[in-house]
């Protein structure tokens, strides 16, 4: 049956340009400008979906994207409301939640034998035995119930943006009273924007007859004062800050406005009678978009019951598409006793008002035209039951919102329906919620069960959860419920509104993907030289450029080049840096002579090990401080939070991005050097511990003698963007040395055999100095510091644990991170482990208990599930003098 | 050398060397048909295909040869014309300076400053120039007022305003990431990248 009328002057189809898709493999044909629920309404389908637990057949209830009869999938897009989603050439259009088709639903045998089964919370009651078989029910729960399914496989198609705007003034709802505010805020010489769901503004206007002359004249007029109309558009929520997200398009605009209108008018309320879910019942807006915007005649005989004018204008509508009118009941002149639909096979056939019954195929029915209050409850205006109208409306609106028309309450004085109109003969269902098939019988059992209170009746039963949000279920609901209980509805008050008002999917939330890593300069020239690269924090760095064990050997035997630009790097400079060096550090800075360096842990006030680096001294009020790869930010924030306290003379810059950093490391290390530096790098006139400035390579650099390594090394530091000029001059005049550019790996490999701990691997939250074995640190003969105390308590209370390096008698190698057992249970725990060819065993830092913190102690380390004999070393394993570091 | 010359690139001194000084943008910058030329020590894309479309909506130039001084303490001011103050707090300020000026203009500010440190080469610069620039860096930053300091595609930077557009300052080491991230977010107003000799006159300084 094609129910498309004779082209009317003002529908929004383009007759001329017909589209074609397919819902469920057949071909269904419609216009531009048809949505793909108005051109298969237009071919004859009235059925489009399956009812959430019941799988009872649904048709169009709202045409305006409300509630979750239309909902199917689209091009492997689930839940998209074809009612109101623009038809596109060539679509692949399926239902969804259905054994079958929507047409032929085998999970239907659940409206006919389950019900017994279903009542509120049945998947707490009579799914929980046998225990053990609940897993299966929940498969089968979860097949047999829901919405769409997600496709797993699915990859992001299309591009979303965010977009951050700002403006005085935006209005929510393009109907008469947001035009004609936004106009009024323009002229008045506000910058305004209009956000509305439809394709173009007009809100209810464009639903009676004649009013799209003076939508489309208010449109025109917001345009011409420099109104900014975003339509279709969705308001997702109003935030702190009035902040309101709208869905526009495939951009998520991030609006800020001074004030914020909403005018998103009234939501029409179902009837709840037997039989109000039938196919054919649907709300007087649907009626009339159907005519009005795709010229469609919805059926050809109707029963209009209405509490309002609604129903006067669906009349005047239905008429003139002529569909004849086989009653009409106003609720504000007659309140039945009873209304109850009948139907065949799922669709209506008939109603019955106080025992006459009246034949038909389509009713047009709706109660009390509900305030949109939403976006006034997300900004926390109070909303109170105005018992006169039936009707929950905003009473307190906090500043920088004001409500206009409709939303503001403004809506005339309609009948108060019945909270159920089923009387107590009927046994048809009557659905309160009708997207989770939700019934009067569900809410008085679960009220009877004691969810006494809207909140828990909604958790219990899922009551306004559905993908309606409430928009057509929670007045009814909580009328019900005031019935129910005895009392008024400003008793059972409402249910906590948060956003999202308009369902928004995850994709344009989320908007386009970023990932920002943090890139050595040198970073491309790494990737030529063959290195695989490896995340530490935010930074990409190397691994390796081959074979770690080479990049060792060449660094002992020869000469190794790393890049060490993720080092964090400090200025501390002014008159008291000393000062504030020696109280925020455990050890002493102040006697250190300009041109030298020194080792630095730094402590949290528990004493315990927060990072660690060297601090060279550059001159007398200014320090040069280095940290972990990943500890520069909160470094410097630990020490200007101190500051802040103390008020010292001084300055912290973070040059960590300012700065590249190369060490340079081997035996031929400083013939190296000699070769690209224009200052003396012998070892008389530059020490280990030393730091000097000077060229290398032509590039101006502070070159720092430490050797974290264990071998005689200069790290450079320079600035940044010369960094791969910096490198590429060391790897060519380094050539002949056998120069190797070598990567974390080996590094770790290479400072293991020193013993040199790493802060975050070896030591944790808990980790102190004393236990770390790092006592000369700690300087107790000097003034107050940051920690001190708690030193204090841990050399007081003696040492329980204690971190120590350890050989393995084995092969295999254990994981960092396995256990230490002693007596059967774990002591400790591994935190570092190699094999170094150096030291020819396999090497590690260990916590054990303090008691075997001795020279030769052996415990036992857990690999592969046996207990492998691991034996102390307190020295480090390669040049435990550090003869070739100063060398 | 004074204390904190290692800073700067302009501290080069060594006659046998010529070091070049290279953007993390490089190499997207060669892939989308970049011409280069050395200036002040720099390899700068100055060119590429198409420049006059980009700048009918929005033109995307990394100028990362610009001087960037962080100046502490209040008061100084340089009097050279071509550069850009930034007061961020009453005792900070950034100084964005031409390179041919940055070494003169660091060398007065130190006359009166508490602390000038040359951060030239840990800021990356890049310019939005053109109709749709605004709308642009609508899409990438919730800053609306600038000069400002705060977020860029998830990246702490800084906004100034220039001529017919906005200044980009973030940390270089995520030079590559926003180069990438700007040059898609381009797409859709087709905009793309131009070069430092695709600047306007007159749109810096
Ligand atoms: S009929 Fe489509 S959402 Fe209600």
């Amino acid at each position: 049956m094609v129910s498309r009328l004779r082209a009317r002057e003002d529908e929004r189809i383009d007759r001329g340009r017909p589209v074609t898709f397919t819902f469920d493999g057949t071909a269904v044909r419609g216009f531009e400008g048809d949505t793909f629920g108005s051109a298969m309404y237009a071919e004859g389908r009235r059925v489009f979906s399956r009812s959430f637990k019941y799988h009872r057949p649904r048709g169009l209830v709202c045409c305006a994207g409300q509630c979750a009869n239309c909902m199917a999938t689209v091009d492997g897009r689930p839940n998209v409301r074809l009612c109101v989603e623009p038809i596109r050439e060539g679509a692949d259009v399926n239902g969804q939640n259905v054994l079958g088709s929507v047409d032929r639903d085998f999970l239907s045998a659940v409206d006919r034998f389950a019900g017994p089964f279903t009542p509120p919370g049945f998947y707490y009651k009579t799914f929980i035995r046998p225990r053990r078989l609940w897993p299966l029910y929940e498969k089968l729960l979860r097949n047999a119930a829901g919405l769409g399914k997600l496709n797993p496989e699915a990859t992001r198609e299309g591009r979303f943006e965010k977009e951050h705007r700002s403006v005085d003034v935006l209005v929510v709802g393009g109907g008469s009273e947001g035009l004609q505010a936004a106009i009024e805020a323009a002229q008045a010489g506000s910058s305004v924007a209009l956000v509305d769901d439809g394709p173009e503004p007009g809100g209810a206007l464009l639903l009676t007859e004649s009013g799209d002359e003076p939508a489309r004249a208010l449109a025109n007029k917001a345009r011409e004062v420099g109104v900014e109309l975003l339509c279709p558009a969705r308001a997702v929520g109003v935030y702190e800050g009035n902040l309101v997200p709208i869905e526009y398009d495939n951009v998520l605009i991030r609006m800020r406005a001074t004030e914020i209108v909403v005018a998103a008018g009234v939501v029409e309320q179902p009837l709840v009678f037997p039989g109000n879910d039938l196919v054919g019942v649907m709300l007087p807006g649907a009626a009339s978009r159907l005519v009005r915007f795709w010229s469609i005649k919805p059926g050809e005989r109707a029963v209009v019951i209405t509490a309002d004018d609604s129903g006067a204008r669906a009349v005047e509508t239905l008429k003139a598409a002529g569909v004849r009118v086989a009653a009409t009941v106003d609720l504000r002149a007659t309140m039945p006793e009873t209304i109850v639909a009948s139907g065949k096979k799922g669709r209506v056939t008939g109603v019955s008002i106080d025992g006459d019954s009246v034949r038909c195929d389509l009713v047009v029915a709706s109660g009390s035209p509900q305030p949109a209050h939403a976006l006034l409850s997300h900004a926390g205006a109070r909303v109170d039951y105005d018992a006169g109208r039936g009707v929950f409306v905003p009473v307190e609106v906090p500043d920088g919102i004001r409500a206009v028309g409709g939303a503001a309450g403004d809506v005339g004085q309609p009948g108060l329906p019945r909270p159920s109109f089923g009387g107590s003969g009927s046994k048809a269902k009557e659905f309160v919620c009708i997207c989770e098939d939700q019934t009067t019988k569900d809410l008085r059992y679960a009220h009877a069960e004691g969810y006494d209170s809207i909140e828990l009746s909604k958790r219990y039963t899922t009551v306004t959860m559905g993908p309606c949000q409430g928009r057509l279920c929670h007045l009814n609901s909580v009328r019900l419920y005031a019935e129910t209980s005895g009392t008024d509805e400003s008793l059972i008050g409402t249910t906590t509104a948060r956003p999202p008002w308009s369902p928004v999917s995850l994709e344009v939330l989320a908007g386009r993907p970023h990932e920002p890593a943090r890139r050595t300069s040198m970073h491309d020239r790494h990737k030529k030289l063959g290195a695989t690269m490896m995340w530490t924090g935010e930074w990409r760095r190397p691994y390796a450029y081959g074979d770690p064990a080479a990049e060792v050997r060449g660094v002992h035997e020869a000469v190794g080049i790393i890049d060490v630009s993720t080092l964090g790097k400090i200025l501390v400079s002014g008159r008291d840096a000393a000062t504030f060096l020696e109280r925020i550090y455990p050890n002493r800075f102040g006697d250190m002579a300009s041109g030298r360096i020194r080792y630095g842990v730094l402590t949290s006030d528990a004493g315990r090990i927060t990072d660690d680096g060297t601090i060279a001294r550059l001159a007398d009020d200014t320090f040069y401080v280095t940290t972990t790869s990943t500890g520069a930010g909160a470094v410097v924030e630990w020490f200007e939070w101190w500051n802040a306290i103390w008020g010292y003379e001084l300055d912290v810059v973070n040059v960590t991005g300012s700065l590249a950093a190369i060490n340079v490391a081997g035996p031929d290390a400083r013939a190296l050097m000699e070769r690209l530096v224009d200052i003396p790098v012998d070892a008389d006139s530059f020490r280990y511990l030393d730091a000097r400035q000077g060229h290398v390579a032509g590039v101006p650099s502070l070159l720092l003698r430490i050797g974290f390594v264990g071998e005689l090394g200069y790290e450079i530091h320079f600035p940044s963007v010369q960094g791969e000029f910096l490198l590429d001059a060391l790897v060519t005049e380094g050539a002949d040395f056998g120069a190797v550019p070598f990567g974390l790996e080996s590094q770790r490999v290479l400072r293991l055999e020193k013993a040199h701990i790493l802060v975050g691997q070896d030591t944790d939250s808990e980790s102190n100095l004393l236990e770390a074995s790092m006592p000369w640190i700690l300087k107790l003969d000097k003034g107050d510091f940051v920690g001190r105390w708690s030193a204090e308590q841990v050399k007081a209370r003696g040492l329980e644990t204690r971190l120590v390096g350890f050989r393995l008698k084995t092969d295999d190698l254990p994981v960092e991170g396995g256990q230490i057992v002693g007596d059967g249970q774990p002591v400790g725990r591994i935190t570092s482990v190699r094999r170094s060819e150096a030291a020819d065993a396999i090497i590690g830092l260990a916590w054990v208990p303090a008691d075997k913190a001795v020279e030769g102690a052996s415990f036992e380390a857990r690999v592969d599930g046996e207990l492998i004999p691991a034996e102390v070393t307190l020295e480090p394993f390669y040049d435990p003098d550090g003869e070739r570091l100063r060398s | 050398m004074s204390t904190l010359a290692f800073l700067s690139t302009d501290a080069t001194a060594d006659s046998r060397w010529t070091p070049i000084a290279r953007s993390p943008m490089q190499r997207q910058q060669r892939e989308r048909g970049a011409r280069f030329e050395t200036r002040h020590g720099w390899e700068l894309a100055v060119a590429f295909p198409n420049e006059s479309e980009m700048l009918e909506s929005v033109g995307i130039a990394e100028l990362p040869q610009f001087g960037k001084l962080d100046v502490r303490g209040a008061g100084a001011r340089p009097s050279a014309t071509r550069c850009t103050w930034y007061q961020m707090t009453p005792q900070r300020a950034l100084c964005i300076t031409d390179a041919t000026i940055t070494r003169s203009v660091r060398a007065e500010l130190q006359e009166s400053a508490r602390q000038v440190v040359d951060v030239s080469s840990g800021l990356g610069s890049v310019a939005l120039i053109g109709p749709r620039a605004g709308e642009f860096l609508r899409r990438i930053t919730e800053l609306e007022s600038f000069p400002a300091s705060g977020v860029v595609c998830e990246v702490h930077g800084h906004v100034l305003t220039i001529n017919g557009g906005f200044l980009l300052l973030f940390p270089q080491e995520y030079g590559h990431y926003l180069y990438e991230v700007l040059l898609d977010a381009a797409v859709p107003f087709d905009g793309g990248p131009i070069g430092v000799d695709g600047v306007p006159r007159g749109t810096i300084w």
